[in-house]
């Protein structure tokens, strides 16, 4: 007996995806809401994030991870979000805060959304289920419901518990750095998948950047290493979350991110010279990713590469 | 032998000594990842360090500069996914010990991580509560390291990021939560522990040459003490050997991050 293929409705047919960054960036509207993956100093789609920034997209809602890291403070240093939903926005050692969001936080220039890690990751969950709400523990007895009306203080009907009731939260896209991917939209991670997995499902839509294409039967060979399945997009990034780090291909890039810094405080001081020096550098002064790679010193890439398996 | 010391090594020494090799231990990057790390290091070998990363049971042989870093992820026994972390590991109850720093205290030991004044026109925004918010309430007990100031422990918060003992006495209960809360306050002067009854954060012992008179100028409200306060043990040789390779070990392949 033959068995139907399982698809899904609005894709009857294996599709292919692949398109480069410019094309994929450009399905992103003014106005969207757009989660990015990865987790602190890993794993971000940043071919995406400069091409956002270059084609001039604004007011986007922009969600962060869970430990959401610089390149969100990037895409806020370059004008293009309105509201950040996010716990954390900053890269620990290398910056207690991102130094952008605190300038446009203290001057009411974007708006926040108050939240906690799993608070945020509830939202998204239930978003993900198809379920109204979740409940959470964390947050009880804090300031953050009273901050942000969304989340709602009741007693579960059985134990009579206190815990916060948060909304599911929809978003138009989940952008995703993965190790590799097929042309039909698979994707398996190199290494860590921190809340990627969960991020994706939030999503109405989801577009990988992946380190490197691989036919269909070479994904097909480790199902259980497919992370995310369907997406709609694939774009090939080789060294695509450089500076940051891709799990299982490189590690970050510490002068790099160093660099950032420097240039994100200058920004925060209003020094827009210097901020707007590192921007033409390193985002708008080119077309596409591949000329991004080549400023890069000639064998930065191959020591960041190499230091994985130092 | 008793070598010099930092008033930064006293307190992450004295954190460490806080950690038993039984801990299960929720750890954040900085100082509690030193601590934390410091414990497994020497007395406790066998304690699981956990990292909101997912990481379970790793055993860094660097400090990590960043939570998603690498190095965590090499040297776990396991890795799970941030939601499983969350869920089963923190929200579960299989947390024995949460590690938490912060930018502003109060006597209560609540924490702030979000703004400092008025949340509508902040003068300072800070980076965000992370998972503090929910690393305070679903642990077992919570031990803060902070170095002390008068701009970090503070009167009055001006926001709640993360629940301490709230306005004091049985205040955390009465919201319903039902970990112990901040049991261990380490500092750069001394360790605070709560007064058994009003919860307030009193001082049980003071590190070697610090007296009252600074404490109290380190501290935005009137410093209590327990009715028996101890000196702090210093670091013994061995505790700082091992926390200065640490270091070391973390900058020559950081360089001067770490």
């Amino acid at each position: 007996m033959k068995l139907e293929p399982i698809t899904r409705a609005h894709r009857p047919k294996r599709k292919e995806v692949l398109m480069t960054e410019n094309e994929a960036t450009a399905l992103i509207k003014d106005g969207d809401v757009v989660i990015v993956g990865g987790f602190g100093t890993v794993n971000h789609p940043m071919p995406i994030i400069r091409a956002l920034i270059r084609r001039k997209v604004k007011n986007l809602t922009v969600i962060g991870a869970a430990t959401a890291g610089l390149e969100i403070d990037l895409l806020i240093g370059a004008g293009c979000v309105k509201k950040v939903i996010a716990p954390y926005i900053g890269a620990e050692l290398y910056a207690p805060i991102g130094h952008c969001f605190r300038r446009a936080a203290e001057a009411g220039d974007i708006e926040i959304y108050e939240t906690t890690e799993y608070l945020l990751y509830s939202q998204l969950d239930a978003a993900a289920r198809g379920l109204g709400f979740l409940p959470w523990r964390g947050g009880v007895g804090t300031a953050i419901p009273k901050l942000n009306p969304d989340y709602i203080p009741f007693n579960d009907p059985i134990y009579g518990e206190p815990y916060l009731a948060v909304p599911a939260l929809h978003a138009d896209w989940a952008i995703i750095h993965v190790g590799q991917a097929d042309s039909y939209g698979n994707g398996q991670h190199g290494g860590v998948r921190f809340g990627d997995r969960l991020l994706s499902r939030a999503a109405e839509r989801v577009m990988l950047t992946a380190e490197r294409i691989v036919p269909n039967s070479e994904i097909r060979k480790n199902p259980w290493a497919t992370s995310i399945a369907y997406a709609d997009v694939v774009v090939e990034a080789p060294y695509g979350s450089h500076p940051y780090a891709s799990h299982g291909f490189y590690v970050e890039d510490e002068e790099a991110i160093r660099n950032y810094v420097t240039a994100s405080i200058a920004f925060r001081k209003n020094d827009m010279a210097t901020w707007n020096a590192y921007i033409e550098q390193w985002v708008t002064g080119m077309h596409a990713h591949a000329d991004y790679l080549a400023k890069l010193p000639g064998d930065r890439l191959a020591k960041l590469q190499n230091a994985l398996h130092a | 032998m008793t070598s010099k010391y930092t008033p930064n090594e006293m307190m992450t020494i004295a954190a460490a000594r806080a950690l038993k090799n039984e801990d299960v231990v929720f750890v954040g990057i900085g100082m509690p990842s030193a601590a934390s790390n410091l414990a497994r290091l020497t007395h406790a070998p066998a304690i699981t360090l956990i990292y909101e990363s997912g990481t379970l049971a790793t055993k860094p042989s660097v400090l990590p500069l960043s939570i998603g870093d690498g190095e965590l992820c090499e040297t776990a026994l396991t890795t799970v996914s941030v939601p499983e972390m969350f869920r089963y590991w923190l929200q579960g109850g299989r947390i024995t010990v949460g590690f938490l720093g912060g930018a502003q205290i109060d006597r209560f030991a609540n924490l702030n991580t979000t703004v400092v004044g008025p949340y509508a026109k902040p003068k300072v925004r800070l980076p965000g509560g992370g998972g503090a918010p929910e690393i305070a309430n679903s642990c077992g007990e919570i031990f803060i390291i902070m170095a002390q100031g008068k701009r970090s422990f503070v009167d009055k918060l001006d926001f709640i990021t993360s629940l301490g003992h709230g306005e004091g006495g049985d205040h955390r209960s009465r919201l319903g939560v039902k970990t112990k809360g901040p049991t261990r306050l380490v500092t750069d002067l001394c360790i605070f522990e709560p007064d058994p009854r009003s919860k307030e954060m009193t001082v049980a012992a003071i590190h070697p040459g610090v007296t009252r008179e600074k404490i109290q100028e380190n501290t935005g409200w009137p410093v209590r003490y327990a009715d028996k306060v101890a000196e702090t043990s210093p670091p013994t040789a061995r505790e700082l050997e091992v926390l200065r390779e640490l270091h070391a070990r973390t900058a020559r392949a950081h360089g001067e991050a770490a």
